[in-house]
């Protein structure tokens, strides 16, 4: 009953067609059968926010979508971020600490550009909002903070 | 403290790169053709033994290539001490394949009496976990008593005694990243095996032993970490992963679910602590006893040993303090940031402050007046150099005195110490022909310590950050290390490179002097050349002395630097004062922290960036545990298992930060530092209970600090 | 996670045949936020999937020739949340909506997801309880719609039967001088699940009478519930001191709460007091002010 099936994904402007088991998710597939390992797996559950991509313009959780779910759709991961240099919002964690460890971080710059594109000009309050679904244990949250709203204003001020 | 122009900047880290596009690799990043995964099969009960273990029906899922349990290996035991010990593993093709492997594992066992509360275990009629080191007590794993002058005098003399029993959970440190692990043996039977830990040689000696191979034979890679907080200090998965390997010939990965983590990794210890404390009417005090149990769970593991790096904040003529570890029939705890700190400070900071209250003082005001300071005796009889307690007791008054306020609300002060380790340090340093430097470190970069290391080598040979290559190799390439935490690795990381890149120069200068009629003592550096300090020469470009050096038979420029300390921690005292404004709900309990102020001495710091961001960490993990947080058990069998149930802190849960660096320098620390990565948290469950007492006039005395207690215990507080 | 059949179908009628074809074996997928979990932990293991995502039936809001609106039980919860019309006739329902998990759950979780799951604590049941919602449900002998609050029969229960799929949800028209609001007691801030949920919807007159008072509880008893009781309590009257108390003290009655890992019963009882006062207040306020339309 294995069933497997030909899907097909664009992942960060690129088209694939992978051979995927019903019960894989799209976590599984971005990070062992694309090789995308930015997206990370923190519990599996929905909870920590580290698997978090953009589907067709979604912000969602990767453990919780069934890839054969997904067939047909596109995804961003943060493999799509930079271009030929980082973008504003990669830079603006780097330079104002919003990472340590970094295992969230992917997640968390998914989120923030997310965040950003609706909303370019946020308060505290709205980034903290826009961030709720992502955990971090290392850095107590302030400097994420920092980076996202220094990161709106860098794209403000280049638009 | 001369003028530095890197060190003591705010330098952003530059494995932040890799980290932010996605391409820094993890344990679980790494795979292999015919890479197999492992599972684990767990015992459900508390106490048990094991009858039987059928494996028929995994063995014809395909996709199965082996299966270990008691009967085949020594790795599994039939005698089960907590629910969620492990009781069989296997490899399989594929994660899911391996996952369903393991539900059709059948084991039958036969349970027993169990124990989980400490101080229930310590009767004589409990049932023995292990054999008890105590005649009086059972389930006794480890004692030891403190002492100083007279108890029953100090007594005598007060005027005033305050008696309570605190409570605190279970924490789980909750690193984003769950342990993993891949083990591959090559052709010639040498493995390799990555894993996410703190400190890779322990892994090799482990692994070594366990195989009875040769330490060469073993090469452990420590990728990037995901979070560790003491958590990842010993091997859990690994041998599991290296004997999978050995059978199957193929490479064994084995990552922990979250519930894995939940149910059998190593939290913080709970701890229940009864204490009396005295003092004069004029606030003086005069005598502490304690009785401090740790819940060490099935096996050791509760770290016991660190009461005097964290205690001795106030002068004490007269104290005893008996430390017991006891078992129970529960997951083994292990280190969780300035192990064993935050239990002890919940419960000391505690007492002082319903001390203060009920001589109605100024909880600053008290604190400062039994504070300890340059001259006075640690708890180990030793002597105080100059501290930063005070200061940061001052600094915090400041603080409060500028905050409003308002109805509902309360401030809360606390205070805390710790002390940092050293730990055995090494580096490689090696200076390539067109003048960078690589820095070869076996330490693992918990903390962004490799971003100081790059500042110290820079500083010291004036030439850019961006020519310094640091990074953390394994134990076949690099020095031995100790392993990351008590906040060691910066301070023994740092004294072992600021060695090694003096050395360095020395070698410079030498070499130099061949080349310039100069003697080598009278160099130095300055923009990226070396250069007579009387002027006398115009100098020579390091980059250039580097390439003649590694053509000439003088040889390329290595040196390597070390640190250790035979005492393992340094006489570094760092101390802590923290402020928290809170808003209590007077209907529901509910409890909002506004903002948490910490005065922390750094010593001298060395990227403030950096060392802001563990002391606003360390907070927000201290709320969690304070407010947030505990592994809640029945029947021995952890309840909330999962990130939903289990509740750390999120975005919007994390208060405003304030924290303020406080600047002692260390006597032997480099450039003065004092180590940072712990004591930020060992402080906060003690401030927010002192504040939420102040805003409600109730003290609560259990870990998590919850609405409920608050709305129940004394029925409703408000008006309505 | 054991291995399944996969069926993405693209009408209702369709899914409805594979549900029935397939007997206890299938489950719907929604927006999987439950299902997934619960599969990957193997407590509910289907061999066959029938994905409803596909279904554009199913996804969508309508305002009803009647006024009232309904909406597809596939529409993710997000799309409510940033859909103006709901935003402005439905405020607390989609207030609700926003305590559920995070963006990323609510991007994939749907209400009719949330209802079929039946969860006590659940966040939307309560305030669609209170808008007195109607859900429409389909299966091989036709279709019914019944009112929610015949909807949930237990912990996980539902009067849906193993066949149907539940289609939409109707919301009636807002009424004049009305107002609603959900409060949600929990540790934290976000992500995190309801140890007591009140919601309040109530319809005031010209002189701020209580017109219709609607009252749900959540996470106290083992469905989501109307408390009658309460909301009798409150007809006809001003919200005095008094009436508020005698109403919280009846929502306190009717809640038959349970001490767990997250929450004791003390509290619980305690806090559906409190919180129905408060709900109602506000609810009343938000009538008052128009917020409610």
């Amino acid at each position: 009953m294995d069933a497997k099936r030909w899907i097909q994904l664009t992942v960060n402007g690129e088209e694939h067609e992978v051979y995927v088991e019903p019960r894989r998710r799209l976590l599984d597939v971005l990070r062992e059968d694309l090789g995308l390992t930015g997206t990370k797996e923190g519990c599996g559950t929905g909870d920590c926010g580290a698997c978090t991509v953009i589907l067709d313009g979604r912000l969602v959780n990767a453990c919780l979508v069934f890839a054969i779910s997904a067939n047909g759709k596109s995804v961003e991961t943060v493999e799509g971020l930079a271009t030929d240099h980082l973008h504003p919002i990669q830079e603006a964690f780097i330079q104002h600490g919003g990472l340590q460890c970094g295992i969230c971080t992917p997640g968390f710059l998914m989120s923030a550009k997310h965040l950003l594109n609706s909303n370019p000009n946020p308060t505290l309050d709205e980034v903290r909002f826009g961030l709720a679904g992502n955990l971090c244990r290392c850095t107590g949250y302030t400097k994420i903070y920092e980076a996202v709203l220094a990161a709106a204003k860098n794209m403000r001020e280049e638009t | 403290m001369s003028e530095h122009w890197l060190l003591g900047k705010r330098v952003p880290r530059p494995d932040a790169i890799p980290k932010v596009t996605g391409e820094a690799v993890y344990t679980d990043d790494i795979t292999f053709p015919g890479m197999l995964y492992g599972a684990v099969v767990r015992s459900p009960y508390a106490c048990a033994s094991i009858r039987s273990v059928d494996t028929s029906r995994a063995e014809q899922l395909p996709g199965v290539r082996a299966i270990l349990t008691p009967t085949n290996s020594s790795l599994f035991s039939t005698e089960i001490l907590y629910a969620g010990q492990k009781v069989a593993a296997l490899a399989a093709t594929d994660p899911h394949t391996a996952q369903e492997a393991a539900s059709l594992i059948q084991v039958e066992y036969q349970r027993h009496r169990a124990v989980f509360d400490p101080i229930r275990a310590m009767s004589r009629d409990a049932p023995v976990v292990r054999p008890s080191r105590s005649q009086e007590f059972n389930n006794v794993c480890s004692h030891q008593r403190k002492e100083r002058g007279d108890l029953e005098t100090g007594f005598a003399q007060a005027d005033i005694i305050v008696e309570n029993t605190y409570r605190v959970g279970i924490a789980h440190q909750a690193y984003m990243e769950p342990h993993a692990c891949v083990a591959r043996f090559d052709v010639s039977g040498k493995l390799t095996v990555w894993t996410s830990i703190q400190g890779q040689f322990n892994v090799r000696a482990s692994l070594a032993s366990m195989l009875g191979m040769p330490v060469h034979d073993v090469r452990v890679i420590a990728p990037e970490i995901g979070g560790a907080f003491g958590g990842k200090t010993s091997l859990i998965m690994e041998p599991i992963a290296v004997v999978l390997a050995k059978i199957t010939g193929a490479p064994v990965k084995i990552v922990m679910s979250r519930q894995e983590e939940f149910i059998d990794a190593h939290p913080g210890p709970g701890c229940i602590i009864h204490v009396k404390t005295a003092a004069r009417q004029d606030g003086t005090l005069t005598a502490e006893w304690a009785e401090i149990i740790y819940d060490t769970g099935a096996a050791p593991g509760a770290p016991t040993g660190n009461f005097d790096r964290t205690r001795g904040l106030y002068r004490i003529p007269n104290f005893r303090y008996d430390i017991y570890s006891v078992y129970t029939h529960k997951l083994i705890p292990g280190a969780y940031r300035a192990p064993g700190a935050l239990e002890l400070t919940f419960a000391f900071e505690s007492q002082i402050d319903h001390l203060a209250g009920e001589l109605g003082q100024d909880p600053i005001e008290f604190r400062l007046k039994n504070a300890v300071d340059e001259g006075d005796l640690t708890v180990d009889g030793k002597v105080y150099p100059t501290i930063g307690l005070r200061e940061s007791l001052h600094q915090a008054r400041e603080q409060i005195k500028a905050v409003e306020h308002k109805p509902h609300r309360g401030i809360g002060v606390a205070c805390g110490k710790w002390m940092n380790a050293i730990g055995a340090s090494g580096v490689i340093l090696t200076l390539n022909e067109d003048g960078s430097v690589n820095l070869t470190s076996g330490a693992v970069d918990l903390t962004g310590v490799n971003t100081v290391l790059a500042q110290i080598v820079a500083e010291e040979l004036s030439i850019s950050l961006d020519q310094i290559h640091v990074q953390t190799r394994d134990t076949d390439v690099a020095p031995y290390a100790a392993l990351s935490g008590g906040s060691r690795t910066t301070y023994g990381m740092s004294l072992a490179t600021q060695n090694a890149v003096r050395q360095l120069k020395k070698d410079l200068f030498e070499f130099a002097s061949q080349h310039m009629p100069v003697s080598p003592e009278a160099f130095t550096v300055a923009d990226g050349k070396v250069v007579p300090r009387d002027g006398s020469h115009t100098g020579i470009p390091i980059r250039e002395l580097a390439r003649i050096a590694m053509y000439s038979a003088r040889g390329p420029l290595t040196v390597t630097g070390s640190a250790s300390d035979p005492s393992w921690l340094a006489d570094s005292y760092i101390f802590i004062t923290q402020v928290a404004e809170v808003e209590v709900d007077p209907d529901t309990g509910e409890i909002t922290v506004l903002r948490v102020s910490s005065f922390q001495d750094v010593g001298f710091a060395l990227n403030p960036m950096l060392v802001e961001g563990q002391i606003e960490g360390g907070i927000v993990q201290g709320l969690g545990w304070g407010y947030l947080e505990g592994l809640v058990f029945d029947k021995g069998v952890v309840l909330n298992e999962n990130l939903t149930e289990y509740k750390i802190p999120t975005a919007l849960d994390a208060p405003e930060l304030v924290p303020v660096l406080i600047e002692i320098p260390s006597a032997d620390g480099p450039y003065g530092i004092k180590g940072v990565g712990e004591p930020s948290m060992v402080v906060t469950p003690a401030v927010l209970a002192n504040a939420i007492h102040d805003a409600t006039g109730i003290r609560l005395t259990e870990t998590p600090l919850v609405q409920d207690d608050l709305s129940t215990r004394q029925g409703p507080l408000g008006n309505m | 996670m054991k291995n399944f059949e996969y069926f993405a179908p693209e009408t209702t009628e369709e899914a409805i045949r594979l549900l029935d074809e397939h007997g206890e074996a299938a489950k719907p997928l929604a927006g999987g936020t439950d299902l997934l979990i619960f599969m990957r932990d193997q407590k509910i293991t289907p061999d066959v999937i029938v994905d409803l995502k596909g279904i554009n039936a199913l996804s969508g809001i309508e305002e009803l020739p009647d006024g009232s609106v309904q909406f597809g039980s596939l529409t993710p919860m997000q799309d409510l949340a940033v859909h103006p019309m709901m935003r402005e006739r439905y405020p607390h329902f989609i207030s609700s909506i926003r305590e559920v998990g995070s963006i990323q759950v609510r991007n994939l979780a749907t209400v009719g997801g949330n209802i079929c799951n039946a969860s006590p604590a659940a966040d939307t049941p309560p305030t669609l309880l209170t808008l007195n919602a109607q859900v429409r449900l389909a299966g091989p002998r036709g279709e019914r719609v019944i009112p929610l609050r015949e909807f949930f029969v237990g912990p996980g229960q539902t009067a849906l039967e193993r066949d149907e799929v539940l289609t939409h949800v109707i919301l009636p028209s807002p009424q004049p001088r009305s107002g609603g609001c959900y409060i949600k007691l929990a540790n934290r801030q976000a992500m995190d699940i309801a140890f007591v949920g009140v919601s309040s919807y109530v319809v005031l007159d010209e002189d701020h009478t209580v017109v219709d008072a609607r009252i749900a509880l959540g996470a106290v008893a083992p469905t989501p519930l109307r408390v009658d009781a309460a909301e009798t309590i409150l007809q006809g009257q001003q919200l005095t001191k008094e009436v508020l108390s005698e109403a919280g003290e009846a929502a306190e009655a009717a809640s038959r709460p349970i001490t767990d890992h997250r929450a004791s019963v003390e509290y619980r009882r305690m806090m559906v007091k409190v919180l129905t006062r408060r709900a109602v207040l506000r609810a009343a306020e938000k009538a008052r002010n128009g917020n409610g339309r």
